[in-house]
């Protein structure tokens, strides 16, 4: 009966941090017992004593009884004592002994003093373990918060910081809250993450996002505001049961200055992203500017002489200038695919279609274009019988290997030869291309793939627009391999490209087979 | 039809090859020069009649190259630039070019810039009294300029002014020399130029002159252009 009347209380005194307790809550309803135990052990120390100490005396040993019952159990209980141990002292203390009276007054006294005593005793030793229990929690709460601010740094995205959240009010409060997170926008409010199904959670929302109180809590659901430096950013709103409003204000500031960090960063991210193209478009500029207005000087000029003068040219100008034009108008149009190419790879070909291509052909049709083109060197090649095949975009495939060719063409001497081979490797395919020209220097090694470099070595003069080798790189990454430079080679002398490609595995097969007769 | 021997100075062969036949076609004799090494070599020993010099060379700063030639020759120099190379372009008429085509060009703007030249050339070589075209006379010794026979009455300034731009009529003159001229200061605000060449415009376009005889060549200086005078 006690009993029942003292859970309760227990509980109350708790109020909503019981998830915060030490210890667990069935330890309190062994209590009762230790009360009774203890009562027991001193009202029979008491009943013992009584003889040679008398009433008085003997009823101290009660009192010290009901004290250490309050200590140890806490009020409820030691208040229930206080009159057991008074009608055991009634009982076996007090004249007449073994039969209860309560005919004078005097024999109100006992009950009276081991109530007060209980009193005082259990509501000190409540208050000390309440406020025991009230640091327990905070202690609890700023473990929480330090590791959910632990969790929100490590977030890179917006979608990081919600999943954190989550996270760290799971161990706070277990599994059972549901979280939803909102973004201002401008006004608008955009759902971060949510699993929140309750209609009303937007509505509260908006409330502390636009209204003047910074918490809400309506049922079992509370919303804060993400408050940062720049005023509101959004809303927290969480459902579930024993929330506490202050705690989760707190996580909503965590919350605010992670999504503010997440913005800036990305902020940070897409200035840098803007100097990279910023840079790369004066670069460009610069080298659209010479290669394109120089064959285009040299055709515009060919073609207004011979219509200006052409009467008066023998046979072998005319055509000479003739020829003039149509190799300007190729090296135009080599300059033009390579910018537009290089375009294409801007994003590291993400976007490019990956269809099967086989390498023998492809270097067997880029060698003999080149031939046909007219070329000064002797062009060997080795290995394009054999069945290879690799994933990657058809044009940028056939321009990577005509690029490094015609580097290698451009910076070799006449008559000398130039080795293209492609074989079996570890990793996949390898295309090698060596020539006998005067090698690259080690310093310029790593130079030569950035985008409009070109060799300071080569005797004869540079044509090139800075972009093949870049642009051979950029495929050969995006295609998962790599390139490697080689120089020199042997006795000092020349300069030897590998290629390094993944070959396509079946199932690649299958589908860049269909993507392939899609696109034919 | 007035002939010379042209240094054309230039690294891209395309170029070279297209230029030659028009030139030889003329009747002027052409030196072609690949590097600044060897457009030194043939400004010194060939003494051509001008030089026709691309900016871009793969040895040397085409300013380099003009000054070189400048501290023994006056031969006129005409600068090929692209677009991009403004400040470069302006440096190297003020390190002593005549002249300049941006690329791409058109063949008939340079055969004119050439002709200017050897015009220079050929009145340095004379050096004249008075200068006699498209109408504008101009007697350098009593300082007396006519405009279709007309008397045209000039501060000295405005006629200092004038007087440098038709010794180089039909070649650009930079406004570090125009101020030069006219104020004695290279450095000087170029505003000031400004407001005397928009007067000289007036007069002449008072007394019956062109339109546009003075053209303006943005953030390069101006240029003398007289109807027939090349």
């Amino acid at each position: 009966m006690v009993w029942a009347i003292a859970a309760p209380f227990c509980i109350c005194q708790i109020g909503r941090v019981k998830i915060a307790l030490p210890f667990p809550l069935t330890a309190h309803r062994q209590r009762p017992a230790l009360g009774l135990a203890c009562t027991a052990l001193f009202s029979a120390l008491g009943v013992w004593l009584a003889p040679y100490l008398g009433e008085g005396y003997a009823a101290l040993v009660f009192v010290v009884g009901v004290s250490v019952v309050g200590a140890l159990c806490g009020l409820s209980v030691a208040l229930a004592m206080a009159l057991l141990g008074a009608l055991a002292f009634d009982f076996f203390v007090s004249e007449p002994v073994f039969k209860l009276s309560l005919r004078r007054v005097t024999d109100l006294a006992p009950l009276v003093v081991f109530t007060l005593s209980a009193l005082i005793s259990g509501l000190l030793s409540g208050r000390l373990r309440d406020e025991a229990m009230r640091a327990n929690a905070s202690n609890l709460h700023l473990q929480n918060l330090l590791d959910i601010a632990r969790r929100l740094q490590r977030a890179n995205s917006a979608e990081q910081v919600y999943q954190a959240l989550q996270e760290g009010l799971a161990d706070t409060w277990g599994e059972g809250q549901r979280l939803g997170l909102f973004r201002d926008t401008g006004g608008q409010l955009v759902e971060l993450g949510s699993m929140l199904d309750d209609p009303q959670a937007p509505i509260m929302a908006r409330e502390v996002v636009g209204g003047p109180a910074e918490v809400l809590q309506i049922g079992d659901m509370v919303a804060c505001r993400l408050a940062s430096g720049e005023g509101s950013t959004g809303a927290l709103v969480v459902q579930g049961a024993g929330l506490d409003a202050g705690f989760l204000l707190a996580k909503g500031r965590l919350a605010a200055l992670a999504l503010e960090r997440v913005a800036l960063a990305r902020q940070l991210a897409e200035a840098h992203a803007q100097a990279r193209a910023e840079d790369l478009k004066t670069a460009l500029l610069s080298s659209v500017s010479h290669d394109l207005r120089s064959p285009l000087t040299a055709i515009s000029t060919s073609a207004a002489s011979l219509l200006e003068f052409g009467a008066s040219f023998d046979a072998e100008t005319s055509r000479e200038l003739l020829a003039g034009i149509v190799e300007e108008a190729a090296r135009l149009n080599d300059v033009t695919t390579n910018l537009l190419q290089m375009t294409r790879l801007q994003d590291g070909g993400a976007n490019l279609l990956q269809t099967p291509l086989s390498v023998g052909e492809t270097l067997l049709s880029v060698v003999e274009r080149k031939r046909r083109g007219g070329v000064a060197q002797r062009l060997v090649l080795v290995g394009a019988e054999q069945e290879l095949a690799i994933m990657g975009d058809r044009v940028l495939f056939d321009l990577a290997l005509t690029n490094v060719l015609n580097n290698a063409t451009l910076y070799s001497p006449a008559d000398s030869t130039i080795t293209i081979a492609c074989s079996r490797h570890a990793q996949g395919c390898k295309i090698t291309v060596t020539d006998e020209g005067q090698g690259i220097p080690a310093a310029e090694q790593a130079l030569v793939f950035d985008r409009f470099y070109r060799g300071t070595n080569n005797a004869r003069q540079a044509r090139g627009s800075g972009l093949g080798l870049s642009i051979a790189r950029g495929f050969v990454e995006a295609c998962g391999g790599r390139i490697e430079i080689t120089s020199p080679v042997a006795q000092g002398k020349g300069t030897s490209l590998a290629i390094i490609l993944p070959l396509m595995v079946s199932q690649d097969l299958h589908e860049g087979g269909f993507m392939s007769k899609e696109g034919a | 039809m007035m002939t010379g021997h042209i240094l054309l100075v230039d690294d891209e062969p395309a170029i070279v090859k297209a230029l030659r036949p028009a030139l030889r076609a003329l009747g002027h004799e052409v030196t072609v020069a690949k590097d600044g090494t060897e457009a030194l070599a043939a400004a010194m020993l060939g003494d051509p009649d001008v030089v026709v010099l691309d900016l871009g060379l793969p040895d040397m700063d085409g300013k380099q190259v003009i000054r070189q030639i400048r501290e023994s020759r006056s031969t006129p120099i005409i600068v090929i630039s692209a677009r991009h190379q403004e400040q470069e372009k302006i440096a190297a008429l003020d390190e002593g070019a005549d002249d300049y085509v941006d690329k791409p060009f058109v063949l008939g703007e340079l055969l004119a810039r050439v002709r200017a030249a050897l015009r220079r050339k050929r009145s340095e070589t004379e050096a004249p009294l008075r200068f006699e075209a498209g109408g504008l006379s101009i007697d350098f010794g009593t300082r007396e300029v006519r405009l279709q026979g007309e008397v045209l009455k000039l501060s000295p300034k405005e006629y200092n002014l004038l007087r440098m731009l038709a010794e180089s009529a039909g070649q650009v003159v930079t406004q570090k020399r125009l101020l030069a001229a006219g104020w004695g200061r290279s450095e000087a605000d170029p505003q000031y130029l400004r407001v005397y060449i928009g007067m000289l415009r007036q007069k002449l376009e008072e007394r019956g002159g062109a339109a546009h005889m003075i053209l303006t060549e943005p953030g390069v200086g101006y240029r003398l252009e007289l109807p027939n005078f090349t």
